[in-house]
């Protein structure tokens, strides 16, 4: 498809760009993808948002080893060894790390960027329940995040260019939701690899760039003839899907089976809902980031979370889901305990659960399930 | 086939003879039987200085707790089980508020009994692992005992979860796994670490003020499903015998500053615990052993009598080891002095802001206060804590004994070391551990490491007294 091809040759150029805006005296506001960050008061100050999203290589987790204890999430541990190990241009241009602290694994990465680096690291906290005060906490905190890219940046966040950027935002949700929902087809116009691969660039690409990208790929779709019927239909779900991680992707793929639906905590953008484009917009943004989000599996109640996870099941037509965690993700440990006999009641689906801690070593083990789970749910 | 113990634990033939139906029906659910008692036997008496009157009854306290929550749903209390971490302040207004509620958070007590004094906590650790809380994931051993006492039958399912998620991340899905299983109500006092690295000491209204409300929602909502009331009253009698209790505490405490430290860790730990999850038993009776023991401490320090050498290298252990005595005993012999802990530790300007503080309500002191200790505030927070409790002990070194199944904890151990080597300048020797589950442990590992260490201090502290 000629969309992702020009996809691809915009995320080889990015870097260079990202290089020449800061050269231009551009802000870089780099942040953790579990989806609380609300990019657009970054665009609406004019600086630069840049998601701290790769994952999935055992170099980085090794060389952590030296500043964090390995019990902590395999890619919380990883983002301060691409910091520290210098060979990821983007981690070395960041102006402000930006962490929204939902768990203690995220807010190890704050820590580790606090201690062992000279970048400025801004958190605000994101309550686990969806109460009123919860609600109020992230809004204050919002609200402080605003302040603080004001005096960062010097640039006062004006309300036409707030709404400006939610406007921009939500195309880009909206545009990525309409392309995910093609794939509830039986004969999905786009591979769960396209997909993930065009979500994974969401988070670094200049949103015009990526609405422009978006815009051409949903038209080229529309004209497509879909590929003939596929293998197992997959719904892929856990803790972390980062960029560069897509073992389990291939795993599944070279079964024959494709992922079509996936839902995340962190590296993959949340397209389901839209921003308010009425009313007070920062209440707008902490409405859609933190009341209509659907939670990770840290939020109580879990039920919210895994009903979506079983309407996706229902929507998506899926076979059998994939439960894909990392290690030491705790709050993922316990929902897989007990999420597949909810599933089996409602959906009458399989599960398999797969933790990784990124090591080259894992896949043949990996390998063995997959295809031994595929061929149990083919129909 | 117990009187022996219950003697060692401090207990008269009357009160024996008294409590023997509670007893035995406790042992029964417990599983307790008689080749238990004989090796609970054993461990006391190796473990602990049962010469002591006071180290005996703060033991039989603990017995005695095993007891009342093993009992507590068949003597019909209405049960509430609040979390590690937990608000001290808040279980006991709960146990003020009223004779029928049994408030206590089970975890420690079966650690206490099930582990320190019987051994016999590991079947129960093994029950959780088949529960949703799997071997090899690094799963919290303290909550892993929360959902294995109650897997097994031991403690009673109770009528409310009180739950904290201001810290571990943990806690709160524990109890709505719980909840999912047993259809328990819940309620969760949440939070979010999110203060900027350097705010520490200052803490922003902001975290003080959500912490508080959460705290009055949780008071609310324990009214409502408990069918009590809290009124200002018990909130503020129990925070004043909170308060008082620390006080005594620190009266105690104090005299572990002498050199040779008089008293060894492993014989106070249990009336410490008493603060923490603080059940009606531990607070009325815990006064009287925290006295008999200060006036035990009175006469080793007059006598010059030491649980470790004089001159012994003094460090600070970041976590104890609390179901099993024999792995501090064995630091302790290695010649290593442990006056304090990261959880222990109280410096003269934490327990000043537990007093001094301009905020007015109930839950807002005690926020603030909760706040206060580092451990709760931030990683950052707890390096200025562990510095401040370096330079109040005057310590020698740190053994960063770090829980590695808390989330929340290890985040801090290569930062602690980087920062206490750096200011106040001691040397610190990392070491994972659990201290809610002895299984983790190669004891002649520790060992090794834990004596070499201690020689080094020897000698660094022998050249700098040349």
């Amino acid at each position: 498809m000629e969309a992702m091809a020009e996809l691809s040759a915009h995320m080889k150029r990015r870097i260079l760009e990202l290089k020449k805006l800061r050269d231009e005296g551009r802000k870089i506001i780099g942040y953790t993808p579990g989806g609380y960050m609300p990019e657009e008061l970054v665009y609406a100050c004019g600086a630069v948002p840049a998601g701290l999203l790769r994952g999935g290589e055992h170099e980085p987790v090794v060389y952590a080893g030296a500043y964090l204890p390995r019990w902590l999430d395999t890619f919380c541990r990883a983002q301060i060894g691409y910091r520290l190990l210098k060979e990821e241009a983007l981690y070395q241009m960041i102006d402000l790390l930006v962490v929204p602290i939902t768990d203690n694994n995220i807010r190890a990465i704050a820590d580790s960027w606090d201690f062992y680096t000279d970048v400025e690291v801004f958190r605000f906290g994101v309550p686990h329940a969806k109460t009123d005060s919860g609600f109020k906490y992230y809004l204050d905190g919002i609200n402080l995040f605003r302040q603080k890219l004001e005096d960062f940046t010097g640039v006062k966040i004006s309300e036409p260019k707030l709404r400006e950027a939610i406007e921009l935002c939500n195309k880009e949700r909206g545009l990525l939701k309409e392309i995910s929902l093609t794939r509830r087809s039986q004969r999905p116009p786009i591979s769960g690899r396209d997909f993930i691969n065009l979500n994974h660039a969401s988070f670094l690409l200049d949103k015009r760039t990526m609405i422009e990208v978006l815009e051409s790929l949903l038209a080229e779709l529309r004209k497509r003839e879909a590929p003939p019927p596929m293998g197992p239909r997959v719904l892929l779900t856990g803790s972390t899907l980062a960029y560069g991680d897509y073992k389990m992707l291939s795993l599944i793929e070279e079964t024959g089976a494709s992922v079509v639906v996936e839902e995340f905590a962190e590296g993959m953008r949340h397209y389901w809902e839209t921003v308010r484009v009425n009313g007070d917009p920062m209440k707008a943004l902490a409405d859609r980031y933190f009341t209509m989000r659907e939670p990770p599996a840290w939020f109580r109640p879990s039920r919210e979370r895994l009903d979506f996870l079983i309407k996706l099941a229902k929507e998506f037509k899926v076979d059998g889901v994939i439960w894909y965690q990392l290690m030491y993700r705790e709050a993922y440990d316990l929902e897989s305990y007990y999420f597949p006999d909810m599933l089996k009641k409602e959906t009458g689906l399989r599960m398999l659960r797969i933790e990784s801690d990124y090591d080259a070593a894992e896949i043949g083990p990996f390998r063995t399930r997959v295809e031994t789970f595929i061929e149990t749910i083919r129909r | 086939m117990y009187t022996e113990l219950f003697k060692l634990c401090g207990f008269e033939p009357e009160e024996i003879k008294k409590q023997r139906p509670r007893i035995e029906r406790a042992f029964h659910k417990a599983g307790i039987v008689r080749e238990d008692v004989k090796r609970a036997e054993s461990r006391v008496r190796h473990s602990f200085d049962t010469t002591s009157p006071g180290v005996r009854k703060g033991l039989g306290i603990w017995m005695e707790q095993l007891l009342d929550l093993v009992l507590a749903r068949e003597e019909g209390k209405k049960i509430v089980y609040p979390d590690y971490p937990t608000i001290p302040m808040m279980t006991l207004a709960l146990n003020l508020a009223s004779e029928d509620v049994y408030c206590q958070t089970p975890e420690i007590v079966l650690d206490f009994v099930m582990g320190q004094i019987f051994g016999k906590l590991n079947p129960i650790l093994e029950a959780a692992e088949t529960h949703g809380m799997p071997p090899a994931s690094a799963m919290c051993a303290l909550k892993q005992a929360r959902l294995g006492g109650i897997v097994q039958g031991i403690v009673p399912v109770p009528d409310l979860l009180l739950g904290t998620g201001f810290y571990c991340d943990l806690t709160p899905k524990i109890d709505e796994l719980l909840h999912e299983i047993y259809g328990v109500p819940m309620v969760i006092m949440d939070g979010c670490m999110d203060s900027s690295w350097d705010e520490f000491p200052e803490i922003t209204p902001r975290r003080v003020n959500s912490l508080a409300s959460e705290i009055r929602r949780a008071i609310d909502e324990s009214e409502k499903v408990l069918g009590i009331r809290i009124t200002d009253e018990v909130l503020n009698r129990s925070l004043g015998q909170f308060v008082d209790l620390w006080t005594a505490l620190f009266g105690l405490w104090d005299y572990l500053k002498r050199d040779p430290m008089p008293m060894s860790l492993v014989d106070l730990a249990p009336v410490w615990w008493f603060s923490t999850t603080t059940e009606r038993r531990g607070i009325t009776e815990g006064f009287g052993v925290i006295a008999a023991l200060t006036e035990e401490i009175k006469k080793k320090v007059d006598e010059g009598a030491g649980a470790v050498e004089k001159g012994a290298p003094r460090v600070l252990i970041m976590c104890h080891q609390a179901t099993d005595p024999g792995i501090m005993r064995m630091i302790e012999e290695a010649g290593l002095a442990i006056p304090t802990t990261a959880l222990m530790g109280i410096t003269d300007a934490q327990a000043t802001s537990y007093i001094e503080t301009k905020y007015t309500t109930w839950e807002h002191r005690v926020a603030n206060m909760l706040l206060s200790h580092g451990l709760y505030h931030s990683t950052s927070g707890l390096i200025h804590r562990y510095r401040e409790l370096c330079k109040t002990w005057q310590l020698d070194g740190a053994l960063n004994l770090y829980q590695f199944s808390c989330r929340a904890f290890c985040i801090s151990p290569p930062l602690v070391k980087k920062s206490l080597e750096e200011d106040p300048g001691i040397p610190v020797l990392s070491l994972e551990g659990d201290m809610w589950d002895s299984r983790t442990y190669s004891a002649e590992a520790l060992r090794t490491r834990v004596e070499a260490f201690a020689e080094m201090l020897r000698a660094a502290k022998a050249a700098k007294a040349a």
